[in-house]
């Protein structure tokens, strides 16, 4: 195949450019103007050339013109494949079969898309941060660039590697610029996922030093050890469609897929590994929260996606019913305990994880419908959870307080705050026609139609009820919080500085945007779920 | 005049575009109630040509008929293999009467909503967004697209009562938001189990494949769509967050609420209940046993709900809560009516009775919108101008107040179901329907009728007659802006009880096909 794309490394740029940009803020920021002002000329750069390679998914004339053609990447020998687009391989260290390889397909690239609007956002939102600007917005882009990794790396060790840089920005956004508890949480949070990290490790290391020379073979035709993943990824959906094919046998599969499977739900996070985001969440600064639960938690659920099912499609037909329960106890769980929390960032972390159910609940039921359903539910969870999170820290600044029972009265006070947060919930609760209706209704109908799971049938109910309790905790809480007289010991709040409006209109337009036209992205996602997982659904 | 527009999407959205621009444009309350005042009229206007349409087809043609539908209005929004969704609306004699009760209804809740203080352009909004999402219920012909216009309908109700409400607002607010979501969600299954067996979120396709195996499985979805849809009516024993929501509303959210929205657990119940389950297991077997049972549930349902209705009238002292309750009772008639005209139909030899007991049922969601609008603008009309709805404080009103105590006699009596004035032939093509479906059993909603003229003149009496009570001497008597649209209704009342002909042989000539007659 001949490449004639126009920016052959598009796809590093994307990656090493927020990198670059750290270094540069780090050395170059002395004052807190500039330290934000280069943070956001990067994060908008950035997510300008996202935009660019997100368009070049519609085979639109202009961006065929600019990048060329989207032809995927092809392995030496014959298909079925799975569709990977923009991949750069360099080899690393070719004795241990690691190298740098990189690519998007349609689950990572909205993924990819969240992490620099949703950074430029907040660097817009902290547009006053004076607490040590530097660091803040050296570590924003940071985490920026360490995000942008996972979702693109297809070599193990160098996700692996990613998955583990995004911690420390994190670590310290928690540890520097947190709440009164901060330390406990950023330790709580470093410690949870880290263990998620290791058990991770094992399966890698299994893959890698013992399954990965037959899967090499079948697909670039050398049995030497590797990490590339997309040696795995092709060889499984080969098998996938035609049981023949041989393949890791499904009695290993299993606990491989355990191990993924733990550390991504830790991340996600499912019931019952969960207890560190609310911690996290409530400790971190409005920035920390936005980026945590809008891209950070999508890391378990794209790791869901492309590692346990791409990967794994035996163990995932054997072990759906694990994702089932979790995903099941993670929303109703989420929702009971959401009716009963005081601090409104405690009440959004929490029903973070029973949106994170939807996603477990969507892969469980093999159907495409549900997976593409998960998938969105990813997308779409992190547009509202940033706004959600926003408004918690604007009430915060404005008030001094997110204690929901103090609060009263701020709909005449704040109208603006007010007109946003009415918009946030009822995304949040699922109102038909905004954006995480769509998904949600997808994984329903997936859970409803899984036909080779006809007891899902009936189970349906279950979460079915758990939007329920959502949609009553986001009413009670609007109420509380809107309605009535302002306490005199509120003050005079002032409504919403204009740099933090900016950043809610962007967010509530894309709301109402992909609520209205969901299609450029569903299309993406459905086309990867058809393609990299066509298994799904079959018997 | 041929209709070659999309009328019916101008219908759903020019209310939208009016409550954006209201809000926007409306800087004065002045300006405010204008905007909303014409973008009402404009789709009351739009909602008469279209119900012309079917009055009067020669001169006026509505395009793109397709399967009992007119003015289809079809385009691609989703299209995923199984995931095929449609942006898909249509029009046929049972939507266009509601639409058309819909249109009418809405510039005179903001007629009656005139004086309104607070908040004025955000208020004015609220209805017309709520127009917009109950003509959305009504016309859209894609179950994706009616749930979402279902539920979204909540959120402007839910305002309208929560912000500019009575006392307990907040609590009438919640109970109302919560307790119809949660009822949406069999509703939201039986949606999956059309899809799932169907193939198609398209309503013309399931309406004309009916796909729902019989048996259990329909007969389940029945009860889950009654819950939904009867909570909406509202039915006995779903029915308790009506008379809190009523009590709490301001007057023109009660108008709409009891006006329309109870309307469409009513269209649901036909459109779902009748036209999707229960006629197609008859058609699959005349002697279906599940499909005997359900008409058992919903007769059993509309009798309880007939009779209890009735009943607690008689012990309410708040006018509103007394018009509330009425509702549930006038409701009952509609899912007796619907059980009557279903049942009739397989009976050889009563189907004439059958047509007159699906048709009364229809014209009984039309009567009740326009008696119970009247009511409630003049239970609101009382509350306000002497702080107090209670009966038994009230007293001789009608030397001070005689135009209200006009209006509000011609509505009890209207209400009543008086010959001559629009309740009496909606009840009485209902009775004809029930006694050729099921005999007898007809005395029991009769029953009903004198217990409804029993506590309606009761209340009059002490309300209206008898010695004035000092406290209200000074009350005043209708204002213009509330003059306007009780005329409105009650010549409305007196247009359609002398001549329903107009409406009931469009209407009879929907159920003759559907029932297949």
């Amino acid at each position: 195949v001949v490449d004639i794309v126009v920016f052959p490394h598009i796809l590093s740029i994307v990656v090493w450019l927020p990198f670059a940009g750290s270094v540069a803020v780090f050395m170059l920021g002395r004052t807190q103007r500039l330290a934000r002002n280069l943070a956001l000329a990067v994060s908008l750069a950035e997510t300008i050339l996202v935009s660019v390679l997100l368009l070049s998914f519609f085979d639109l004339p202009e961006t065929v013109a600019l990048l060329g053609p989207l032809i995927p990447d092809a392995p030496p020998t014959p298909p079925p494949n799975i569709p990977l687009y923009y991949v750069d391989r360099v080899p690393w260290v070719p004795q241990l079969g690691w190298s740098y390889i990189v690519g998007v397909d349609g689950l990572s690239l909205p993924l990819l898309w969240l992490t620099p609007l949703l950074t430029t956002l907040s660097v817009v939102f902290h547009w006053r941060e004076t607490v040590r600007p530097r660091a803040f917005f050296g570590l924003l882009l940071f985490l920026q660039f360490s995000l942008a990794g996972v979702f693109v790396a297809l070599d193990f060790f160098l996700f692996a590697v990613f998955w583990e840089l995004v911690l420390i920005p994190m670590f310290f956004l928690i540890g520097i610029w947190g709440g009164p508890n901060r330390r406990y949480a950023a330790l709580k949070f470093l410690v949870y996922t880290h263990v998620g990290y290791v058990i991770m490790l094992v399966s890698i290391f299994y893959l890698w030093l013992v399954e990965s020379p037959a899967a090499n073979a079948a697909v670039y035709g050398s049995s030497t050890i590797t990490t590339d993943m997309t040696a795995f990824l092709h060889v499984a959906v080969r098998h996938g469609t035609n049981s023949l094919v041989p393949y890791i046998l499904p009695a290993v599969q299993v606990p491989v897929f355990l191990g993924f499977l733990f550390a991504f739900i830790v991340k996600l996070p499912s019931f019952p590994v969960h207890t560190w985001l609310p911690d996290a969440h409530v400790e971190a600064p409005t920035a920390g929260s936005v980026l945590l639960a809008g891209v950070l938690l999508k890391m378990g659920g794209y790791g869901i996606f492309r590692i346990n099912f791409g990967i794994f499609p035996d163990a995932a037909r054997e072990l759906w019913w694990i994702l089932a329960i979790l995903g099941i106890v993670s929303m109703v769980y989420a929702a009971f305990v959401c009716l009963a929390q005081r601090d409104l960032k405690r009440l959004i972390a929490y029903s973070s994880v029973g949106h994170m159910g939807f996603v477990l609940l969507g892969a469980a039921t093999l159907t495409p419908i549900g997976a593409v359903g998960g998938v969105f539910q990813l997308f779409n969870h992190g547009l509202i959870t940033a706004i959600l999170f926003m408004l918690a820290g604007s009430v915060k600044h404005s008030t001094g307080t997110r204690d929901i029972p103090s609060l009263q009265g701020l709909g005449r006070a704040m109208p603006q705050f007010s007109l946003v947060l009415i918009i946030g919930f009822f995304a949040s609760l699922g109102l038909p026609g905004l954006n995480s209706f769509w998904s949600e209704f997808m994984v329903f109908l997936g859970t409803y139609s899984a036909s080779n799971l006809s007891d899902l049938r009936r189970i349906v109910f279950i979460p079915l009820l758990s939007i329920v309790v959502t949609a009553a905790y986001y009413v009670y809480t609007m109420q509380r919080i809107l309605f009535g007289e302002l306490p005199k010991e509120l003050g005079q709040p002032h409504d919403l500085p204009s740099y933090e409006r900016v950043s809610y209109v962007v967010l509530v337009a894309l709301i109402l945007f992909v609520g209205i036209f969901p299609i450029p992205f569903l299309s993406l996602m459905d086309v990867f779920v058809r393609q990299s997982l066509p298994w799904l659904g079959g018997p | 005049m041929l209709i070659d527009f999309p009328i019916l999407s101008l219908i759903v959205f020019l209310p939208l575009l009016g409550a954006v621009v209201t809000v926007l444009v409306g800087v004065s309350p002045r300006a405010a109630r204008g905007i909303a005042l014409v973008f009402s009229l404009i789709v009351l206007a739009l909602s008469t040509v279209t119900l012309f349409g079917f009055l009067l087809p020669q001169s006026v043609a509505l395009s793109a008929a397709q399967d009992g539908f007119y003015a289809v209005e079809r385009a691609t929004w989703v299209d995923l293999a199984e995931f095929r969704i449609q942006y898909l609306l249509g029009v046929d004699e049972l939507s266009a009467v509601l639409v058309f009760l819909n249109a009418l209804l809405t510039p005179l809740a903001l007629a009656i909503s005139w004086d309104e203080r607070h908040r004025v352009p955000e208020f004015f909004a609220m209805f017309l967004f709520m127009e917009a999402t109950i003509n959305g219920v009504f016309l859209s012909l894609d179950l994706f697209l009616f749930i979402i216009f279902w539920e979204v309908g909540l959120v402007p109700m839910y305002f309208i009562i929560a912000v500019w409400g009575g006392p307990r607002k907040k609590y009438a607010a919640i109970k109302f938001f919560m307790y119809t979501f949660l009822a949406s969600l069999p509703l939201l299954v039986a949606i999956f189990a059309f899809v799932f067996y169907g193939g198609s979120f398209d309503m013309i396709r399931i309406l004309r494949d009916a796909p729902v195996p019989v048996g259990v499985i329909s007969e389940l979805m029945f009860v889950g769509l009654i819950v939904s849809f009867g909570t909406k009516l509202p039915t006995w024993p779903l029915h308790t967050w009506l008379p809190d929501a009523h009590v709490e509303a301001p007057t023109g959210g009660s108008v709409i609420l009891a006006g329309i929205l109870l309307k469409l657990g009513g269209y649901g119940l036909i459109r779902f209940n009748a036209q999707m389950i229960l006629l197609p297991e008859f058609q699959a077997d005349p002697g279906s046993e599940a499909a005997l049972r359900m008409i058992g549930y919903l007769a059993v349902l509309g009798i309880v709900s007939i009779l209890y209705g009735a009943f607690v009238c008689l012990a309410q002292n708040d006018l509103k809560r007394l018009v509330a309750f009425s509702s549930v009772s006038h409701m009952g008639f509609v899912t007796l009516g619907i059980a009557a005209g279903v049942y009739g139909a397989q009976i050889a030899g009563s189907e004439p009775g059958a047509l007159l007991g699906l048709s009364g049922a229809v014209f009984q969601l039309f009567a009740h919108g326009l008696v119970s609008a009247s009511l409630f603008m003049l239970a609101g009309s009382i509350g306000h101008k002497i702080g107090t709805r209670n009966i038994s404080d009230l007293g001789g009103i009608a030397k001070r107040v005689p135009s209200l105590a006009t209006f509000l006699m011609i509505a009890f009596l209207a209400s009543l179901g008086l010959p001559g004035l629009v309740g009496f032939v909606a009840e009485f093509a209902t009775f004809l329907g029930v006694y050729a479906a099921f005999g007898l059993w007809v005395f029991v909603p009769i029953v009903s009728v004198v217990i409804t003229a029993a506590y309606y003149i009761w209340a009059m009496q002490r309300a209206l007659f008898g010695p004035l009570n000092p406290r209200w001497e000074g009350m005043a008597d209708l204002h213009r802006f509330e003059v306007a649209p009780l005329a409105v209704l009650t010549a409305s009342f007196a247009v359609f009880g002398i001549f329903p002909v107009f409406f009931l042989e469009v209407i009879t000539r929907w159920a003759r096909d559907i029932l297949g007659v």
